[in-house]
């Protein structure tokens, strides 16, 4: 059994990671709190003492199997709305191996889309944004959004394949 | 629904179209689209630009959130009055695992009465109701989970939930009638969230497991082998 004083530097100390994990994997906030409290709330519930070089290790898994979980129950059309992989199997690589991909996609994004075409990639991607909306906000067409965003993902993973990260 | 076009769309701008308007399409159509190679890797792009935002805006955060999260996660498991749970907590939380050790065990000789009778005999139970999911919580209480293994031998998925891997390749042993050989004792100890379909083969399972980063799972001459 943890005290509070032990939990609590526990969950400072690892919180941020998995947070971010969740983040990444279910694109939700409330759902993303709550798998990370319900990991630590397992770790309170066991007797499990994990090794001080392991317990980041065994944090994480817990909230990428949760997430995992959490996927492989929602519906292809489900997935697809809330850009989930597929395969739920892709969410279950390496933290560090898969952080290095997504800032490459962000570095190039930012440095060789054009401005109008970057705007739309973020609209869509970071604010989530509806086609039309986005139309809307910048006064163009929604076939022009589509037109940029198709431009935007080309060339970015052009970019990827360039630098030698696998598909 | 051909791939290239429809309605006179590139299938890029098909694959935007149904990201924002999944209910349109059937899920042999999306599953249609996905299967070619270009589309695949356009999604796969997609889903990691909304991914690489969603950790940045994570990080921006993160601490903020984690200040609120702890005093949520204090209040609900370290009353205010001290610095550990209550006693009644944790009396409950003792009985909580008597009574799962219990029916463990209960479930374990459940299920090898019901392999050899099953070996010997025509199985007479029920008929096995496919598509229903069938939940195993660590944490639902000893009578439910004795309930809900009565019929062990069934082609139900059943999914497992914070299950440690050593029971669940014991059941998985009992189903498929292997031997299990752990190499490592650690591993006994790995609890999963896992989702077992009992019409797949052990080699479709195996692979299933091998899914989570610290299990490898082979089945060698019969025998389960955990390392």
């Amino acid at each position: 059994m943890f005290k509070k004083e032990k939990m609590e530097q526990l969950f400072r100390s690892h919180y941020g990671a998995m947070y971010r994990l969740a983040r990444g994997i279910l694109h939700d906030d409330e759902e993303s709190k709550d798998v990370v409290s319900e990991v630590f709330a397992r770790l309170l519930d066991s007797d499990l003492q994990p090794a001080a070089g392991k317990i980041q290790q065994y944090l994480l898994t817990g909230v990428r199997n949760r997430c995992c979980d959490i996927i492989s129950h929602r519906c292809v059309q489900e997935r697809m709305r809330r850009l989930y992989p597929m395969d739920v199997s892709a969410c279950s690589s390496p933290v560090g191996e898969n952080e290095e991909r997504l800032q490459a996609i962000l570095r190039y994004a930012g440095t060789s889309l054009a401005p109008q075409c970057y705007r739309v990639f973020r609209m869509r991607f970071e604010a989530g944004m509806q086609y039309k909306e986005i139309a809307g906000e910048l006064g163009i067409s929604i076939p022009a959004v589509y037109k940029h965003l198709s431009q935007a993902l080309r060339k970015i993973r052009s970019q990827l394949k360039n630098d030698g990260y696998d598909y | 629904m051909t791939v290239m076009t429809i309605e006179g769309k590139d299938k890029l701008e098909l694959l935007l179209d149904m990201t924002e308007h999944p209910e349109n399409y059937s899920e042999q159509e999306l599953e249609q689209l996905l299967a070619d190679g270009e589309c695949r890797e356009l999604y796969q792009l997609m889903t990691e630009a909304n991914q690489a935002f969603e950790v940045r805006k994570a990080e921006r955060v993160a601490d903020e959130v984690m200040n609120g999260e702890w005093e949520r996660f204090a209040d609900r498991h370290y009353p205010a009055s001290g610095t550990k749970i209550s006693a009644l907590a944790v009396a409950f939380r003792k009985w909580r695992k008597l009574a799962a050790t219990v029916a463990g065990v209960a479930v374990l000789s459940g299920m090898a009465y019901a392999a050899v009778y099953i070996n010997g005999m025509q199985y007479k139970g029920e008929a096995p109701e496919t598509g229903v999911t069938e939940t195993v919580g660590a944490d639902k209480p000893a009578m439910m989970q004795t309930e809900e293994k009565r019929d062990t031998v069934t082609v139900r998925p059943r999914q497992f939930e914070n299950v440690a891997l050593e029971q669940i390749v014991s059941e998985l042993a009992a189903h498929y009638m292997l031997k299990v050989d752990f190499r490592s004792e650690k591993s006994k100890a790995v609890r999963l969230y896992f989702r077992w379909n009992p019409q797949d083969s052990p080699a479709k399972v195996a692979e299933a497991l091998n899914m989570f980063n610290q299990v490898s799972v082979s089945i060698v001459d019969g025998c389960i082998v955990v390392e």
